[in-house]
């Protein structure tokens, strides 16, 4: 179990927890305000301070003392954790509400409006609706069409992820690949950590694989090996962070999830 | 590698977007300098080098972009 589990989730998964998604849980500690400044000022706050502490990478006592205050700050205001499908599903079926929304993400690395993030539980219209770069953007969504889009967008081979503001509110699931900031600064720079791997880990059935080598282009982690000698394919742990897109494109079912708890040698 | 984006000659970066799309090793990321208001929309978007130590010196960037606008050192 991640940490945010045990520190949120009473041992049990904290992101499938009803809480963490709850009203009464927004109205405390500003979360509303914080939610507005956060996403109304995403490019700038987040990509300057970035760019900021990757400018002290070739100083490393001062790049680990910043990134060490960064990752804390992180965890205490916006965290996120790969979700696999299947729980993304559970978790929409808990909701009242999903609202389609730009991403900021996208925004800052690609200067493009992008609608793959979804606001969940809350209503950004009284968000964001006076902010007239998001406002003709936002569509609220019935709950069988958040879940078609999503199931679409895992067939597209999109990592799913859950966000919070202010831990532990979860107020956001993310569709995302390596135009994501978080995947920029965690997974393709490694300058600084924002999200937890996800509480699985990805195995290939010996048996079954074909050897057909899809699920190495649908990784976004590089987490796929293939073994020409053995025509099979296989995942290495390590480097999965277990959001299971690659089975939607395995024929013979080859991908199955496991628990990462089982792993004594895995962190998230 | 020190990457510099010259924020008068690069103009509009939005509708051109060439550093953005084409770099190798996603070091840019773009930001409106004029924060977005109640009704306001974000203006003044500029360029800048978001993980400059990612830049490998592949001076890609340096052709592509139509105005000039990007210096190595």
């Amino acid at each position: 179990m991640c940490e945010f589990c045990t520190q949120h989730g009473e041992g049990e998964k904290w992101y499938l927890v009803m809480e963490n998604y709850s009203r009464e849980l927004l109205s405390q500690e500003g979360r509303v305000e914080f939610m507005e400044d956060f996403l109304v000022n995403f490019e700038k706050d987040k990509g300057t301070s970035l760019a900021r502490l990757d400018s002290l990478r070739s100083r490393p006592k001062l790049y680990r003392f910043f990134r060490r205050k960064a990752e804390a700050r992180a965890r205490a205001e916006h965290w996120g954790q790969v979700v696999p499908i299947e729980e993304i599903i559970e978790i929409v079926d808990m909701l009242d509400s999903v609202v389609r929304m730009p991403c900021v993400c996208r925004s800052l690395t690609t200067g493009r409006k992008a609608r793959y993030c979804f606001g969940i539980g809350i209503d950004p219209h009284s968000i964001l609706g006076k902010y007239p770069d998001y406002s003709h953007s936002l569509e609220v969504l019935e709950r069988e069409e958040a879940k078609e889009l999503l199931t679409s967008f895992d067939k597209k081979g999109l990592v799913h992820s859950v966000w919070t503001f202010k831990t532990p509110y979860i107020g956001g699931i993310c569709n995302c690949d390596m135009d994501c900031l978080a995947y920029r600064a965690q997974v393709k720079s490694g300058i600084l950590n924002t999200m937890f791997r996800a509480e699985y880990v990805g195995m290939v059935d010996w048996e079954l694989c074909n050897g057909c080598r899809r699920c190495l282009s649908s990784c976004q982690f590089g987490a796929v090996r293939y073994s020409h000698t053995m025509k099979r394919a296989a995942i290495d742990t390590r480097r999965c962070y277990g959001c299971g897109v690659c089975r939607a494109v395995c024929e013979p079912g080859a991908i199955t999830l496991s628990p990462r708890r089982g792993f004594a040698g895995l962190s998230w | 590698m020190k990457i510099r984006v010259d924020a008068v000659a690069c103009r509009d970066p939005l509708s051109c977007r060439l550093c953005l799309d084409r770099c190798p090793e996603k070091v840019f990321g773009t930001y409106p300098r004029k924060k977005r208001g109640p009704d306001r929309e974000a203006r003044d978007w500029v360029v800048f080098p978001m993980l400059a130590s990612e830049c490998t010196g592949c001076r890609e960037c340096l052709d592509f972009c139509p105005r000039g606008a990007i210096s190595l050192g």
